[in-house]
């Protein structure tokens, strides 16, 4: 029994998925299905621990139906795919819960989607041949166009369509690029395929590369691939925008990991990932900067934040490697954590615009969670941020621009959190002065939020919990060389260096508060890039970086 | 040359121009599938080999083409119907609540 754990796994979503329908067509008592969701969702931490035991032993692996080595489908779990999983699991329960109070109506069909999602997840993190990623991404994201229309009507229809169309292209980049891998080489399997790689020649690996980059720039929402995300996370509804912004779009970033540690033999490919990598960190931050609806600052800071792990990968040392593993964590946790603050914001106030808030200090739970995500999120000691962060940072010292990039970066996400914090809770407008009283969100709102603080605090303290047992030993997989990293929880320098980070931000809030008009010439026009602009843009994107790579080597 | 490879990439290519250039989403949608049938093609062809038996094992048969790609796109397919399906059901809702079927006359 025990050594179908990673199929059960597998199959426990999936057959939740099919009782949930099969029960909401039969009776209308919506708290049958809440409970075989809740069961669903909790049985999985079960077998990540008998999972963690076996994986003591080496990496697992399973073929499903017991064929053979090269004929089988197998199913793959090492110390990378554990942690992704094992953050999934995290998020989506602590997602499900508050969605069981956000969530008034269709409840049978949002369980239903929101169990395959969970399941095509947990697909590509287990999946070890490079196919069933692919069968296993369109069912998540397939399930997530159908959960974006669940939010507010009309602009989560526009965003559905328009992420189905650009992610349907990404699917198909991505195929592409695995038909001309299998042409080349006849192997599917991503661990037989890292060693044979080198075999194709220069060309070729560049032509697969860029379909790569398409397909996986898409799903992660690197600039200039990123056009979607803004729509479909904002207008989603917030459990969902969580699980979208947490997990879904990581999986991008996982196929990117996977992708890249193949081991192409091409020049220069580092720099040009690195740059991609800063170039979207900086960017989501100016997008970030110049909005005024909560839900769609903090989708920018998603792109901001893929940023951030796209340099440290590129990066291909120990150390960026993993900080940007830790940062996938860390991330899910606190960006979960915001949208749900957001989710709760929302659900008072009834309006996304910060400027009509005015909450004050009527939801007192709300707030502390939030400036925790906040602190969390800007990277200040000792809060969970701070250690993946500072690895990244410390990775791309041979690189100054890139790493006064990040900087500059970390300002901006200060200024663009403390905007929130300014506007929604501490400024009362004007028409609210006779202080209309707002409540609390309910409790099962609150208790997720709550967990989520917690860890981002557990996180911070104590980093080695993850570093060590999980992340290291799948970086060491990766790359070649010494994993002995020290973190010391308190260098006076990196503190100072995080406060300086946090007054510049400040002042830059304080800028962009006087300078308010000229933010709303900019976002006029940063809101003509139509889709098709974007998508021409995507295209000539590819082909410049594919002439680059050609020119180099 | 003319083989299927060839014309697998001319119709991807070609799909790719007509999701760039179309507004009207039900092209968007044809040109997504043409697009998709470009890919079949191409994985199809790459498993093709001139004059080999179809991979039905018989005693006294060894040339067989490679049966790994047409399992792989009937999966694909299946997918790419499904994308189809839910993609035109969006737009009818859109076209419902708008009026329209260009997304930039959306408001």
């Amino acid at each position: 029994m025990i050594e179908h754990t990673p199929i059960i796994l597998l199959v426990t979503p999936l057959l939740a998925a099919l009782i949930v329908s099969i029960i909401s067509l039969v009776s209308k008592t919506k708290s049958i299905q809440k409970i075989i969701t809740f069961i669903s969702l909790c049985l999985p931490f079960f077998y990540l621990s008998i999972l963690f035991q076996e994986l003591s032993g080496g990496v697992i692996e399973y073929s499903i139906g017991g064929w053979t080595k090269p004929y089988a489908i197998t199913l793959v779990i090492d110390e990378l795919s554990f942690a992704l999983i094992l953050i999934t699991s995290i998020v989506t329960f602590f997602c499900f819960i508050y969605s069981t109070k956000c969530m008034k109506e269709n409840s049978g069909k949002f369980y239903f989607f929101f169990l395959i999602m969970v399941m095509g997840l947990y697909g590509i993190f287990l999946s070890g041949d490079i196919f069933n990623i692919y069968v296993f991404f369109e069912l998540t994201v397939i399930s997530s166009y159908i959960l974006i229309t669940f939010g507010d009507e009309r602009a989560s229809l526009k965003a559905s369509i328009k992420y189905l169309i650009i992610g349907s292209i990404a699917s198909l980049f991505f195929l592409f690029g695995v038909g001309l891998l299998y042409a080349e080489t006849g192997l599917l399997d991503i661990e037989q395929l890292s060693k044979n790689i080198h075999l194709i020649d220069s060309q070729t690996q560049i032509i697969i590369f860029t379909l790569f980059l398409g397909a996986v720039g898409i799903k992660a929402a690197i600039i200039p691939f990123h056009t979607w995300l803004v729509d479909a996370h904002s207008t989603a509804p917030s459990p969902v925008s969580a699980v979208l912004s947490g997990i879904t779009v990581k999986t991008g970033v996982y196929i990117f990991i996977r992708v890249f540690s193949l081991g192409f033999t091409l020049q220069n490919l580092n720099e040009i990932i690195m740059v991609l990598g800063a170039i979207t960190a900086f960017g989501g931050v100016i997008g970030a900067l110049i909005e005024w609806d909560i839900k769609r600052i903090i989708a920018y800071h998603t792109i901001s934040q893929i940023g951030f792990i796209v340099v440290g990968i590129g990066a291909f040392s120990t150390m960026g490697i993993a900080g940007g593993i830790y940062h996938i964590v860390n991330h899910a946790i606190f960006k979960g954590l915001l949208f749900l603050c957001a989710g709760s914001i929302i659900y008072t106030t009834g309006t996304r615009d910060i400027r009509e808030h005015g909450i004050g200090k009527t939801m007192p739970v709300t707030l502390i969670t939030y400036i925790i995500a906040v602190l969390a999120i800007s990277g200040v000691t000792p809060f969970n941020g701070s250690v993946s962060k500072s690895l990244i940072e410390s990775s791309v010292l041979n690189y100054p621009i890139i790493w006064l990039i990040l900087i500059f970066t970390s300002i901006g996400t200060v200024a663009s959190f403390s905007k929130i914090l300014y506007y929604s809770f501490m400024k009362v407008p004007k028409k609210y002065k006779s202080q209309q009283k707002y409540q609390e969100a309910p409790f099962s709102m609150q208790l997720p939020m709550i967990v989520l603080a917690l860890l981002c605090i557990l996180l911070g303290i104590l980093p080695g919990l993850w570093l060590d047992n999980l992340i290291l030993p799948a970086t060491s997989s990766l790359v070649a060389g010494n994993s002995n990293i020290h973190i010391t929880l308190i260098k006076p320098l990196y503190v100072l260096k995080e406060w300086i980070i946090v007054l510049f931000g400040i002042i830059l809030l304080k800028v962009i508060i006087t300078r308010s008009r000229d933010i709303d010439k900019l976002r006029e026009l940063i809101s003509k890039f139509k889709l098709n602009i974007s998508l021409f843009l995507m295209i000539v994107t590819l082909v410049i970086v594919s002439i680059i790579l050609g020119a180099l080597n | 040359m003319i083989n299927g490879l060839n014309i697998g990439i001319i119709l991807f290519l070609i799909g790719l121009y007509g999701v760039i250039t179309n507004k009207n989403l039900i092209k968007v949608v044809m040109s997504l599938s043409i697009l998709g049938n470009g890919i079949v093609l191409f994985f199809i062809s790459s498993g093709y080999v001139k004059g080999s038996f179809p991979p039905i094992i018989n005693p006294g048969v060894e040339n067989i083409v490679d049966p790994v790609p047409q399992a792989l796109m009937l999966t694909m397919i299946v997918i790419n119907l499904c994308v189809t399906a839910l993609a035109l059901t969006i737009i009818v809702r859109l076209h419902k609540e708008f009026g329209t079927l260009d997304l930039e006359e959306m408001k």
